[in-house]
C-alpha cells in the first residue's frame, strides 16, 4: 500500500458537475481529491481487506440474532423497549438489506483494524462505485497507468444486482421512495445514486425529503405518504434510526405499513455497541480491537482509547484519551448519552495525512473501497476522498 | 478482475436525455364509456370486454377512497360517489365509475416482448445468454397466446369525471386519457396510467426529521 502523487483531470470541475457529483469541493476545500491515489496488491485487497469484511459481517449476523432474541441485550442497546418486536420480526422475517460500510485502520502490513460499522446510512457510495471508476478509466487512457491496473468497486454492478435480487420483496405498489434531509448535496447524491441503480434494475423509484414525509391512514393502519398522498410502500431511508426513535414517529414506527430500507434490524449494526459485544465474543480477534461498555472497563483497554457515543455520525462526539487526558475531541449534537471505549489504533499514516479505509458490503458481501484523508486522527464528513488501484499481486 | 465491467448513469447524469421519459413510455388504449360500447366498437370480443369491465369495476372499489362523503363529493360533484364497505368493516366513499379503458397490447409483464424491467435485465447479465433465455421465453408466450387467445385479458383501469373537468375521463391518480365525448377510440396514454397506487389522506407531515438539527444524517 503505497500513496502516489499525480497531476489531477484538467477537466476535473467540468466532468464532475455534468455527472452530477456537485459536491466535489466542500465550502471551497477539496473534497474528491485525485492528486493523489493509494495503490495496493491484489493479496492487501483480497486477504488484508475483503476476506476480514467478510468475516465480520458474518460475526455481526450472528450478533444480531443474538441480539434480537434477548431483551437484556436489547435494552443494553437501549433500543426502545416498544420496538424491541418491530427490530426482532424484521431479522425474522428475514426483511433484506441493501448495504453497510466498516471503517478500518490499515497501513498494507497488520491486520485492518475495524474501528466502526455504518451499518445503516453510509455516504461516499456515489464517488466510490461511480466516480471512482471513471477515473481509473481515464488514468488507463491517458496512459498515466498500466493497462493492467485494477481497482476493488464492484459497487455498481452489485448494488444493480442486489436491487434486482429483492425486486419481488418490494411491497403494494412495487415502488420505492429514497429519502434524505434537505440541505445536503452529499446525501442527495447519495439517494440519487442508490435511485439510479435501482432504476437500471428495473425497479419503480420515487423520492422525498425527510421532512416532507406525511403520516396517513389506510385499512385503519397508519402509512408513510407523499406530496400528493399517495402511499410510500417502500422507503430508503437516509435517516438513523436512532433519531426516528426520537422524532415524533418514534411512538408509532412499529405501527408503520411500509417495508424499511435499511429494514428496522439493521439500528443493531449501525449501533457503536456492537464493537464490545463482539469483543466479548470474538476476544483477541486480529481484526478487532479491544471494546468495552464504559464502566465495564478491562485491562486490556489500556490508557490509550477512544470513547465513541452509541450513536453518532461523522466523527462527532469522539474523544482521544491518553493517560487519563483527552488528547483530541470533536464536538458535535449527540451529547449526555451513553459510551463505549476502544483501544486506540492509529490511522495508517502518509505524508501529513491520516488514512481511513471504508469497506463496502452490498447485501452480504465486501465489494469494495473508500479511502478518505484527514489532517486529524478523526474522520469527518469534510475528510477528503481518495481514489485507489490495484496494481500487482 | 475486482472492479465492475461497466458503469452508466441513467436519471442522475445532467446530460443524459432519460431524465424526463424514465420508465415513462407510452401506450396505446382504448377508452369506453360502459361495456356494451366495448362489446358494439368490435375492438375486443365481448368476453374479453366483460372481463376488462369486471376487473376495471373491481379497482374502481379500491383505488380512490374517501373517508368522507363531503370530501368525495368534492372531487367528484354530488350524488356521484357511493358507499362502500372494506373487509374490516370499515366505510369509504367511492367515486362513480364513468368509464374504463383497455390496453391494446396484451399485457407486457405477461405475455408481451421485452419490457424496460426485461432490457435492464438483460444489459445486467450475461447479455448473450439472457437474449436466448428471453428468446425462448417469448416464443414459449407466443405459443402459449395462440393456443388460448380468447382467455387471455388485457389490463383495464376505471375511469373517472371529477368535477371541476366533467367533460374529460381521468385515471386514479388524475391523468387526464380522453374525453367523454370521444370515447370508443384509441388513444396514447403514458404507461405509468396503469400503475395501482393507491392514497391516503395524509393527518401530519414533519414527523421524520424534526431531531435533524443539520442538513445531512449520512456518514
Amino acid at each position: 500500500m503505497i500513496r502516489m502523487e499525480v497531476n489531477p483531470r484538467q477537466n476535473l470541475n467540468q466532468l464532475a458537475e455534468s455527472l452530477g457529483f456537485n459536491f466535489h469541493t466542500v465550502n471551497g476545500d477539496v473534497y474528491w481529491d485525485e492528486s493523489r491515489f493509494y495503490q495496493f496488491t491484489l493479496n492487501q485487497i483480497e486477504q488484508g481487506l475483503e476476506d476480514p469484511t467478510n468475516e465480520l459481517h458474518r460475526m455481526c449476523l450472528d450478533l444480531v440474532d443474538e441480539v434480537v432474541n434477548s431483551k437484556e441485550l436489547m435494552n443494553k442497546l437501549e433500543i426502545p423497549e416498544h420496538l424491541h418486536d418491530w427490530v426482532a420480526e424484521s431479522w425474522h422475517r428475514k426483511d433484506p438489506s441493501l448495504y453497510g460500510r466498516m471503517d478500518f485502520a490499515y497501513d498494507g502490513k497488520g491486520a485492518a483494524k475495524f474501528l466502526e460499522y455504518n451499518g445503516q446510512t453510509p455516504t461516499s457510495l456515489y464517488e466510490a462505485a461511480h466516480f471512482s471508476w471513471l477515473w481509473l478509466a481515464d488514468m488507463v487512457e491517458a496512459g498515466k497507468l498500466p493497462r493492467s491496473a485494477d481497482q476493488f468497486n464492484k459497487l455498481e454492478e452489485e448494488f444493480i444486482h442486489r436491487f434486482h435480487a429483492i425486486k419481488d420483496r418490494m411491497k403494494g405498489s412495487g415502488e420505492i421512495y429514497f429519502a434524505c434531509c434537505k440541505e445536503s448535496d452529499e446525501d442527495k447524491a447519495t439517494v440519487d445514486y442508490m435511485r439510479d441503480c435501482a432504476h437500471q434494475a428495473g425497479v419503480r423509484t420515487n423520492f422525498i425529503y425527510v421532512e416532507d414525509v406525511g403520516i396517513g391512514m389506510r385499512d385503519g393502519r397508519p402509512v408513510l405518504t407523499d406530496l400528493e398522498d399517495y402511499v410510500i410502500d417502500n422507503v430508503f431511508f437516509l435517516y438513523p434510526f436512532e433519531m426516528m426513535f426520537w422524532d415524533e414517529v418514534g411512538k408509532y414506527l412499529h405501527l408503520l405499513d411500509v417495508q424499511f430500507f435499511e429494514p428496522p434490524w439493521k439500528c443493531i449494526l449501525s449501533h457503536k455497541g456492537i464493537l464490545p459485544l463482539l469483543w466479548e465474543r470474538h476476544k483477541g480477534h486480529p481484526n478487532l480491537l479491544p471494546a468495552y461498555f464504559e464502566g465495564e472497563e478491562g485491562d486490556d483497554l489500556g490508557e490509550h482509547y477512544v470513547v465513541k457515543p452509541f450513536f453518532s455520525r461523522e466523527g462527532e462526539n469522539i474523544d482521544i484519551v491518553n493517560g487519563g487526558q483527552v488528547t483530541l475531541a470533536v464536538d458535535g449534537m449527540y451529547g449526555e448519552v451513553t459510551k463505549i471505549k476502544q483501544k486506540f489504533h492509529a490511522l495508517a499514516k502518509f505524508g501529513d495525512d491520516f488514512t481511513l479505509i471504508g469497506s463496502w458490503v452490498i447485501g452480504e458481501q465486501s465489494f469494495g473501497l473508500t479511502i478518505r484523508e484527514d489532517d486529524s486522527l478523526i474522520t469527518k464528513d469534510t475528510s477528503r476522498f481518495v481514489p485507489h488501484v490495484i496494481v500487482g499481486y | 478482475m475486482k472492479r465492475s465491467a461497466s458503469v452508466k448513469l441513467t436519471l442522475m447524469a445532467a446530460t443524459t436525455a432519460f431524465l424526463s421519459g424514465c420508465g415513462d413510455e407510452s401506450e396505446q388504449v382504448i377508452t369506453f364509456k360502459n361495456v356494451d360500447e366495448c362489446k358494439s366498437s368490435n375492438k375486443f370480443a365481448p368476453e374479453v370486454c366483460d372481463a376488462s369491465y369486471k376487473s376495471a369495476q373491481d379497482a374502481a372499489s379500491k383505488e380512490l377512497r374517501y373517508k368522507t362523503q363531503s370530501d368525495c363529493y368534492s372531487d367528484f360533484g354530488t350524488s356521484q360517489c357511493r358507499v362502500i364497505r372494506d373487509d374490516n368493516g370499515n366505510s369509504w366513499f367511492v367515486p362513480a365509475m364513468a368509464g374504463f379503458m383497455v390496453a391494446q397490447a396484451l399485457n407486457t409483464n405477461t405475455y408481451g416482448g421485452m419490457d424496460v424491467d426485461d432490457i435492464a435485465e438483460a444489459r445486467y447479465y450475461d447479455e448473450k445468454r439472457k437474449t436466448e433465455k428471453l428468446k425462448q421465453e417469448k416464443l414459449k408466450r407466443e405459443e402459449r397466446q395462440t393456443s388460448s387467445a380468447a382467455t387471455v385479458v388485457p389490463r383495464s383501469k376505471p375511469l373517472y369525471r371529477s368535477k371541476d373537468d366533467y367533460g374529460s375521463l381521468r385515471t386514479a391518480s388524475n391523468r387526464k386519457v380522453g374525453s367523454v365525448f370521444n370515447t370508443g377510440r384509441a388513444t396514447t396514454v403514458s404507461k405509468r396510467a396503469f400503475v395501482s397506487k393507491p392514497k391516503a389522506t395524509t393527518l401530519s407531515r414533519g414527523s421524520f426529521g424534526s431531531s435533524a438539527s443539520r442538513g445531512g444524517w449520512g456518514g
